[in-house]
């Protein structure tokens, strides 16, 4: 196997089909691109923490972009089971099917179709974000996003699965002695081998613990807040920014953090994050600068504060002084 | 070649003994062992050195073992390299006895298979390489980061490596097999710098060169006082962790916060309730067989839980020591435990009678009372608690030392107690269960003893919970008796 090796190159364009296609910028610290390529040549799981905006979810899809790898996300969600991370079968489908097959109102053709599909009981098998992974045939990018919002028991069901690399397809039938590759869609009889040890990447907000024996067997890493210079940076490299606009951006990034910091004294319910600050320099970009206007100055009195206040008390606590209602 | 008296002498090691036996008897077999065998041999001898004797009289005396033969070079190299992985060894052995962080076997391999890799190898330029690998490696919170820099920098001197890293491998603790992979390997560190011999940073150029042995505090005490914080330590620069000048780590109670989510799990009372949204396959199945053909699959309502838990937290006095246990019962119940209804109230000792009703016939003992609030505020008699309750099958669950953290024996609180025991019984309550924050040898001659005898009661550690959570399911054969 070739040696991966992620050196956090920015690339803002890259060949999807013979088209150009649009990369999003991610810049990554000397030491978190140290952890990605440990992670790599491990092949452990590289379990990412870091506050709201850090950079966390982002950072997998800048690796797949980078190694030309394929991307995978699990978005784990409240209700979401280790199984469906691996496949989902279809089995009312099939119910379906057969019961088609049976009809006898249905043309020869479409009954033969229905059959064909019927007798192949790999046809209703969906594969989840871990499974296409693993039945990757290059080594692919998983990102499974924050982990911790699944039920507690969540990580440990999924502790087989990545340890051996493999896992079995319950519906199927076992495979017959003679065979000991995977035939094309990637399986031995009724068992998924992973191709290549996929690259995973785990998130978590802390918002549960997650489980010692899952821990124990992933790599860790928190993802520091963006410094208010690596802000500007990111900034600047999402809306193409051009080194005239630098000084402006300073001060926007440099209003950002202050209000950030005073969010976080007054222990406010929510800080403002990068995705905000984008936004919020995208909006006067659109508003001033492509309108053939110069910059607007910042002043202590923040512009467009609905792009950065989200709650009431944030609005009245850093927002613009009550605006007199217009009498209708 | 080599005098074992002379080499005695300099440092008093069975190791050194073993080896200088070894090689003698190689010779006396007429064996000449070359530079190859010392390359393999001279990290696993200096890195079972390490932290036993002062690193410059190892370094002596290694170079005393060797023939003249030897090339100086290799020996600098392998001595570099079984320091290192003997600083490794050495700060994974003190984390795992000292901070009581849960590593295994599997997590030592992994860093020692990094540096094999070349990562974690320590430059002048990059000193903290080995940290971060040992961070990433081992920690699984920037709490137990902390703790990791902490004895890293107790402990770790010198981690560097000499110039050409990946000539020798280090072969101490890794299978022989991995020779293999050393010629397509190129060094993925940064460039390091041709200086053979380690030297110490400048900044740590203060410290002794022999790690030293100062008993860094306990991360996890196992029989600290519960509300004394136990470890103080001074974590490294980085991370929020770090902005706070000392570490509270509280994972030292008898029972943690994901144990204690998980036996509430076991409080499940599951009904059928709700809006049609669940396939039931065997229905369906029914339903197909006896049409003949399938139409649509028939739904049930999704399970919910049932379950209802009253918790009833004795606050303050001899209480006072185990108010995170108490906050951790309420946290983890309310937050996780997916019940159907789960209350939370207080009281001081024992609930207190209704002092302003007088007692009516329908009312004879005048109804106990519970506080909404931690510091006994806004009372409510217990009937009127139960009746939220309603539809629910509740189980009560009480934390409280009755008496056992002073060892009292107080007439009147066991008194009271029983009288809204009985009281709970006539409202309906069926299944109550008492955990006391006291281990049970400490419940004799206090009131405890005598509370125990009217209803269950555990010590509060995870079997103990588990077992009261047993009574409030109704599992088990012991209810209370009055």
């Amino acid at each position: 196997m070739t040696t991966l090796k992620y050196e956090g190159k920015q690339r803002l364009r890259k060949m999807v089909n013979g088209r150009q296609v649009p990369v999003e910028p991610y810049i990554p610290n000397a030491n978190l691109i140290e952890a990605v390529n440990i992670a790599i040549d491990l092949e452990r799981p590289l379990l990412l923490k870091g506050e709201p905006g850090c950079g966390k979810t982002r950072l997998a899809k800048a690796v797949a972009n980078e190694l030309d790898l394929p991307y995978f996300e699990w978005p784990v969600k409240s209700t979401s089971r280790a199984q469906d991370g691996l496949y989902i079968y279809d089995t009312i489908g099939r119910l379906r099917d057969a019961q088609l097959a049976a009809n006898r109102s249905l043309s020869d053709a479409e009954r033969e179709r229905i059959t064909k599909k019927f007798d192949n009981p790999r046809e209703y098998i969906l594969w989840g974000p871990l499974g296409e992974a693993f039945r990757s045939p290059k080594r692919a990018v998983l990102l499974i996003d924050e982990i911790d919002k699944a039920d507690i028991d969540f990580p440990n069901d999924l502790l087989h699965e990545l340890e051996d690399k493999s896992f079995t397809v319950q519906e199927l039938p076992p495979a017959k002695d003679d065979q000991q590759t995977p035939d094309a869609d990637g399986l031995i009889g009724n068992l998924v081998p992973a191709q290549h040890p996929p690259i995973i990447f785990i998130t978590s907000n802390a918002e549960k613990e997650l489980p010692a024996a899952f821990l124990r067997r992933c790599l860790f890493y928190y993802i520091k807040f963006p410094s208010p210079k690596r802000l500007q940076e990111i900034v600047s490299l999402h809306l193409e920014l051009e080194a005239a606009d630098e000084p402006f951006l300073a001060t926007a990034v440099a209003a950002f953090a202050n209000l950030r910091l005073k969010m976080k004294n007054d222990k406010s319910a929510k800080k403002v994050s990068t995705s905000e600050l984008i936004d919020w320099v995208k909006i006067m970009k659109l508003r001033y600068r492509q309108q053939a206007q110069p910059w607007p100055t910042i002043t202590d009195e923040l512009l467009f504060p609905s792009v950065l206040l989200k709650t009431l008390t944030d609005y009245t606590s850093y927002g613009p002084p009550e605006a007199e209602e217009d009498e209708a | 070649m080599i005098n074992p008296d002379t080499l005695q002498q300099t440092v008093q090691t069975d190791l050194i003994f073993s080896a200088t036996r070894f090689f003698g008897l190689l010779e006396e077999a007429g064996l000449t062992p070359g530079t190859d065998e010392y390359r393999l041999f001279l990290p696993a001898l200096s890195a079972g050195l390490f932290g036993r004797e002062d690193a410059a009289r190892v370094d002596k005396t290694l170079r005393l073992l060797l023939p003249p033969s030897v090339d100086g070079e290799v020996v600098a190299q392998a001595l570099a390299i079984g320091r290192l992985v003997g600083q490794v060894t050495l700060l994974f052995d003190h984390l795992r006895r000292i901070a009581d962080l849960p590593l295994g076997v599997d997590d030592y391999l992994l860093v020692l298979r990094a540096l094999q890799k070349g990562y974690g190898r320590s430059t002048p330029q990059d000193p903290d390489a080995l940290k971060r690998l040992c961070n990433i490696t081992w920690a699984n919170s920037t709490v137990e980061q902390a703790i990791i820099n902490a004895h890293f920098d107790q402990l770790i001197t010198a981690p560097m490596l000499p110039a050409r890293p990946d000539q020798v491998e280090p072969t101490t603790a890794v299978p022989p097999q991995d020779d293999e992979e050393k010629e397509p390997e190129k060094p993925q560190a940064e460039p390091l710098l041709p200086e053979p011999v380690p030297q110490p940073l400048q900044g740590q150029a203060a410290r002794p060169l022999t790690p030293t042995r100062t008993p860094i505090p306990a991360a996890i005490p196992g029989d600290m006082d519960l509300d004394a914080a136990p470890a103080l330590l001074t974590p490294a620069q980085d991370h929020e962790v770090a902005l706070q000048r000392y570490l509270l780590v509280n994972e030292y109670l008898p029972i943690t916060r994901r144990q204690m989510k998980q036996s509430w799990r076991y409080l499940r009372r599951p009904r059928r309730e709700g809006p049609l949204v669940e396939v039931d396959v065997e229905a369906t199945v029914r339903q197909i067989s006896q049409d003949g053909f399938f139409l649509t699959p028939t739904l049930r309502p999704r399970r919910v839980n049932k379950a209802g838990l009253l918790i009833l937290l004795d606050q303050d006095g001899s209480m006072a020591p185990f108010h995170v246990l108490s906050r951790r019962l309420r946290e983890t119940a309310v937050e996780a435990g997916k019940l159907g209804r789960a209350d939370i109230y207080y009281f001081h000792d024992c609930p207190p009678p209704q002092t302003a009703v007088r007692p009516t016939r329908a009312n004879p003992l005048r109804e106990h009372l519970l506080f909404t609030h931690e510091q006994l505020r806004s009372a409510r008699p217990a009937s009127e608690i139960m009746a939220d309750f309603q539809g629910l099958e509740t189980g009560v669950l009480i934390f409280s030392d009755a008496g056992a953290a002073r060892g009292s024996w107080d007439e009147a609180r066991i008194e009271f107690t029983a009288i809204f025991l009985y009281q709970l019984k006539a409202l309906g309550v069926e299944h109550i269960a008492w955990v006391n924050p006291m281990p049970e040898a400490d419940w004799a001659n206090s009131s405890a003893a005598a509370i125990a005898a009217l209803l269950p009661m555990f010590s509060m550690d995870r079997n103990g919970l588990y077992q009261a959570i047993d009574v409030l399911r109704g599992r088990t054969r012991r209810t209370f008796t009055l």
